[in-house]
């Protein structure tokens, strides 16, 4: 564990030093003028948003949250770049997230593919058209929704309550047929949990809002996948949490490709920001247990309320 | 609970864990050396940072329009470029998906599940057709 914790740190001192290593480096570009809008050096922005990632990224994996959707609100609220760009960071910062983190979940049997194939195919459709719509409206009005969008989630997020290992349910006739259950080893229960899930048909419907939603505004949506998952169609929470990972990975890669054509990927803002969150999770992982999810999941609420509010005001003009 | 089926979804499991781990690690690496080549100015620029920089503010119709950011799969042409080359290594991370729903069909079809086999093939397809542009710019 210990070991595991040096290592984060050496991965986010040395990300940061790659990051900054060529602030030293004599040239044209760093001397140039400074963007008229921000009134502050590029670099410093870049280096500011690296920086943001990795406390992100830090405090998502304590939280349980996934970074998109305190990312996207966020930097486009308190960042000079665009939206547009805002959001297939907030895309990629999700995706590369799941991508680190679903081969042991995978292996350990807590992200189901049975379960999640067929609701990320739904969902990678719907995602889709979001992306298109996104960037079709005017960025004032995506900025407007989504923080509308974010303050329901801040809202769903006080509200909800979690259930470890639902009730037992008796199958649907959807999940039969596709025979979507499962068993898990739970460390904390040190037992094998048996699962089946319901409500498949209604479950699928949201997975498609979601992955529309996802698209439009660049969230990773597993704000939204864990609750169905767990709380509606009664898969227990791990194996939840799990599949949500893998059902976005594939959503966030149908919609980021919308945004990359369309010219709305910068890797001098996607890259800093990927590394940070990654780096930033890392430490997550290992600071994890010694903290107390609750509070940081209620500083999370706030700060999402608080991004959400800022996002509105600033897509009315304020 | 047929136990057949459980162990069989747990081997496909481990099968797209298996090529997940690889190839999100060549992404990454991939992500990694393009963006050290970038900043480091390593290989020449098709847009110059402070260009970059002086217009992210804009939206992407805009950047594209003043001929900053490429659209489509025109960036294939400028490839040398080390920005470039930062946006084809993000473009390699996200077909990661794409080789383990490849790998996991293969894997559903070994086992004789058709539904789940068409069920990655479609998804593979869905994917593809994101990729391509087909909807992007035919919408």
């Amino acid at each position: 564990m210990m070991r595991k914790g040096i290592g984060g740190v050496w991965l986010a001192l040395g990300t940061m030093v790659l990051l900054v290593l060529p602030l030293l480096v004599s040239d044209a570009a760093f001397a140039a003028p400074v963007p008229p809008v921000s009134g502050v050096a590029w670099w410093v922005w870049v280096i500011a948003l690296f920086v943001f990632s990795f406390f992100l990224g830090i405090i998502a994996v304590i939280a349980g949250v996934g970074g998109g959707v305190l990312f996207v609100p966020i930097v486009s609220s308190f960042f000079p770049f665009h939206i547009d760009y805002v959001r297939a960071a907030g895309l990629l910062v999700a995706l590369s997230g799941a991508l680190s983190a679903g081969a042991p979940l995978l292996k350990k049997g807590l992200a189901n593919l049975r379960l999640g194939l067929p609701m990320a195919l739904l969902g990678s459709v719907s995602s889709i058209f979001g992306a298109l719509v996104g960037l079709a409206l005017p960025s004032s009005f995506i900025q407007l929704t989504l923080g509308i969008v974010i303050i329901g989630i801040a809202l769903l997020m006080f509200m909800s309550k979690r259930s470890a290992v639902p009730e037992t349910v008796e199958p649907d006739c959807f999940s039969q047929m596709l025979g979507i259950s499962g068993i898990y080893h739970d460390a904390t229960l040190r037992r094998e949990v048996p699962w089946n899930i319901h409500r498949t048909a209604l479950g699928s419907l949201l997975f498609v809002f979601i992955g529309f939603l996802g698209g439009m505004f660049g969230l990773g949506a597993g704000f939204a996948n864990v609750p169905v998952f767990n709380l509606l169609m009664g898969v227990p929470l791990k194996v939840a949490v799990g599949t949500s990972g893998l059902v976005l990975s594939i959503n966030g890669t149908a919609a980021v490709w919308v945004y990359l054509l369309k010219g709305a990927v910068l890797p001098l803002i996607a890259i800093p920001a990927i590394a940070g969150m990654m780096a930033g999770s890392r430490i997550g992982a290992w600071l994890l247990p010694r903290f107390h999810p609750k509070s940081i999941r209620i500083v999370v609420i706030i700060i999402l309320a608080i991004a959400g509010v800022r996002s509105l005001l600033k897509g009315i003009g304020v | 609970m047929e136990k057949s089926r459980e162990s069989f979804s747990a081997e496909v499991e481990r099968t797209y864990a298996a090529v997940l781990e690889r190839v999100s690690m060549v992404g990454i690496a991939a992500i990694a050396g393009a963006y050290l080549l970038y900043v480091l100015h390593a290989l020449p620029l098709s847009v110059q940072v402070h260009d970059i920089a002086a217009n992210w503010h804009l939206g992407a119709d805009a950047l594209v329009a003043k001929g900053l950011s490429p659209s489509g799969w025109s960036w294939v042409a400028g490839i040398g470029n080390a920005d470039i080359l930062s946006l084809a290594a993000i473009g390699l991370l996200t077909m990661t998906p794409v080789v383990c729903l490849a790998a996991a069909s293969a894997s559903f079809l070994s086992r004789k599940d058709y539904a789940y086999t068409i069920i990655g093939l479609l998804q593979i397809l869905v994917l593809l057709v994101a990729i391509s542009g087909v909807l992007t710019f035919h919408s």
